[in-house]
């Protein structure tokens, strides 16, 4: 499944629904649900697309129907015409009061309708916490000019928000494709969305796509970067990617941090045709053993085995007569012979 | 052949009747001409004009029509004027594709061959769509050649007045002096495209030509100017080139920019976008995105670049 265009999305009506804390053991507060679509505002809409869209741009993972699901079906139901958009929304928010427990906090539910790439019905699944805020008035008083501050405690979606996830599906030749953006919890999806609110699950196995990185960044470095000391930095800095304590890797993020600017958008655009998605659940079980230890294979057949651990010991130089020089700093333990 | 009063008569009486239509086609095509010369980055204005129904009857008198309705050809008229006199020959290609030619004619040429004094430029008569037999002439002239024309009827083909040669050959000198005018225009025109500070004036006209067919806004055209300057050097392709792969990007993108534009027509949270270097500005970050981001100046602001890459939807990076 390919990656969702941000720029595509375009929002038409949406419903806001509140949803309250949930305590399942104290006073259960009562659900009030909208009874009507909110008030169309173009300039309301276009906001949506492009907070949906920045979301989607940092975080998106393709995601799929569970077996027996019933939210995916009621959502294509609606795609394909068959329950208005109140309707859906009321189900949604009902099972999102329902489901949700009691450490969760309470916010507003948000389903848009709209259409994505000018033709396929879509919906958008809105999760969001209200904020609090300050707004500034300027006034006469007394015939001088001042600032009225009034607390606001019912924000949400500010152009700062980055607390809310969404999933949106769409109906594109008579099938179901969805995707989910979390980039609240910046280390993967949050499992009670995706599986127990939307009973989506995602649509690509992270060990797959994490190894697909591995290799397509290593062939990269390999065919596309011709400095030998750029090349030994650059799998330093896959190794530490892979290494880092976070479960989401971001591939514009990674080369902004790691590469020169020149090689950013040739490393994008090598890892897009290669398949590699922009933004991934890491996991990185199948392949421990080859990222424990980092390889420097020479013309001559010279191998130099490192330890990711002690990588820093090694330094690589490109020297004048365009050799390349690997010099190792540290005490030697022993020296052994090997057979081939 | 004399001309019929009876003729005369029923043209004038059909031309009373049908005359708004002209004027309406006449500004629509004036329209057309306009939006299409400033997609290929030609500067010019377009007017249009109906006969008046005294001059139309003037006209068959004078020329002696015998069938007025159909040798009246310049019912409705348009004028093109340009800035640079070589642009003349483009804006003949432009309509050449635009319309049904049946008529095109150099007129200095002209004039020169017939031995008068003068300097126009091209006259072309053009089929307009949805009038039966409706024609239209467009004049397509310099600033100069305009000046000039207006001078040269009032004066030289007044009726019944005759130049002696003395006043003839301060014409002919006058003439000249025109035709220097637009020289030194174009002179300086093209001293003004070489200058590498105006390098990138050529990109505005490559992205216009994608943005007019989805906008009809008005442009500032010293903010493109200025923007381009400033994100011209960081594209790190000659402009000429740069213009092919513009194009490229447009037809790819077609639908999308289309969307875009229809969506924040009247929305003008971004200023940019309602700019010809929009273009410009989404094709970087479709095809660089992260060069982009490194390299926005610092004399432009940051939150535009994000509002377009969002727009866009677009991972700029954090």
């Amino acid at each position: 499944m390919a990656q969702i265009d941000g720029g595509a999305i375009e929002i038409r009506e949406w419903v806001i629904h509140d949803i309250p804390q949930n305590f399942r053991h104290g006073d259960r507060e009562e659900l009030q649900l909208s009874e009507a679509i909110s008030p169309s505002d173009p300039e309301v809409a276009r906001f949506f697309e492009q907070k949906i869209s920045e979301s989607f741009s940092k975080s998106c993972h393709p995601i799929l129907a569970k077996d027996d699901a019933e939210v995916p079906d009621d959502i294509e139901d609606h795609l394909r015409g068959n329950v208005d958009l109140l309707q859906l929304s009321v189900s949604l928010a009902q099972r999102l009061y329902g489901s949700q427990t009691a450490a969760m906090s309470a916010g507003l539910l948000v389903a848009m309708k709209g259409q994505y790439r000018d033709s396929e019905p879509m919906l958008a699944v809105l999760k969001l916490e209200k904020e609090k805020g300050a707004r500034a008035e300027q006034e006469e008083r007394d015939g001088k000019s001042t600032y009225t501050v009034q607390y606001l405690k019912d924000l949400f979606l500010t152009n700062r928000t980055r607390v809310f996830k969404v999933g949106i599906f769409t109906l594109a030749d008579g099938a179901l494709s969805a995707w989910i953006t979390d980039p609240q919890s910046r280390g993967g999806v949050a499992q009670f969305f995706l599986e127990n609110f939307l009973q989506c699950q995602l649509a690509r196995d992270p060990r797959a796509t994490t190894e697909a990185f591995h290799a397509s960044a290593e062939a990269f470095i390999n065919t596309e970067v011709p400095d030998p000391a750029l090349r030994a930095r650059y799998e330093n800095a896959i190794l530490t990617e892979l290494h880092r304590n976070t479960t989401e890797v971001n591939l514009p993020d990674f080369a902004k941090g790691n590469l020169e600017v020149n090689d950013r958008d040739r490393f994008r655009t090598f890892m897009r045709e290669r398949g590699v998605d922009e933004v991934f659940v890491k996991d990185t079980s199948d392949i421990k053993s080859k990222i424990n230890r980092i390889q420097y294979e020479f013309q001559a057949g010279v191998k130099v085995n490192v330890p990711t651990e002690s990588r820093d010991t090694v330094n690589i130089t490109e020297l004048e007569n365009g050799l390349t020089e690997l010099r190792v700093e540290d005490s030697l333990n022993k020296v052994r012979s090997r057979g081939a | 052949m004399t001309a019929s009063a009876e003729a005369i008569r029923q043209a004038r009486n059909r031309f009373s009747e049908e005359r708004d239509a002209y004027e309406a086609a006449g500004e629509g095509i004036a329209a057309e001409i306009a939006l299409a010369s400033r997609r290929h980055g030609i500067t010019c204005r377009a007017t249009s004009r109906a006969k008046s129904v005294a001059s139309f009857v003037g006209k068959c008198w004078r020329k002696g029509y015998e069938a007025p309705w159909e040798q009246v050809t310049d019912k409705v008229g348009v004028r093109v004027i340009c800035d640079v006199a070589t642009d003349i020959e483009l804006l003949a290609a432009l309509i050449h594709e635009k319309y049904q030619v049946t008529a095109d004619e150099d007129k200095t040429q002209a004039l020169v061959d017939a031995d008068k004094v003068g300097y126009a430029g091209r006259h072309l008569q053009v089929v307009i769509p949805g009038i039966v037999g409706g024609e239209c002439e467009i004049q397509v002239r310099t600033a100069a050649m305009d000046l000039w024309s207006d001078m040269s009827h009032r004066l030289v083909y007044k009726p019944n007045v005759d130049i002696d040669k003395a006043t003839r050959r301060a014409l002919v000198r006058l003439q000249t002096l025109t035709e220097i005018f637009d020289e030194e225009v174009s002179r300086a025109m093209k001293q003004i495209a070489s200058d590498p500070a105006n390098l990138y004036v050529d990109l505005i006209g490559f992205a216009s030509e994608i943005f007019y067919r989805h906008n009809e806004s008005e442009i500032d055209s010293q903010l493109s100017k200025f923007v381009l300057g400033e994100i011209g050097p960081t594209i790190g392709i000659p402009p000429a080139e740069y213009g092919t792969q513009l194009e490229a990007f447009g037809a790819r993108f077609e639908s999308k920019l289309s969307s875009i534009f229809q969506r924040y027509q009247g929305n003008f949270e971004s200023i940019l976008l309602h700019q010809p270097e929009s273009i410009i500005i989404f094709e970087r970050i479709e095809n660089a995105t992260l060069s982009i981001e490194a390299t926005w100046p610092e004399s432009l602001p940051r939150n535009e670049l994000q509002m377009l890459a969002n727009i866009w939807g677009a991972n700029l990076g954090d």
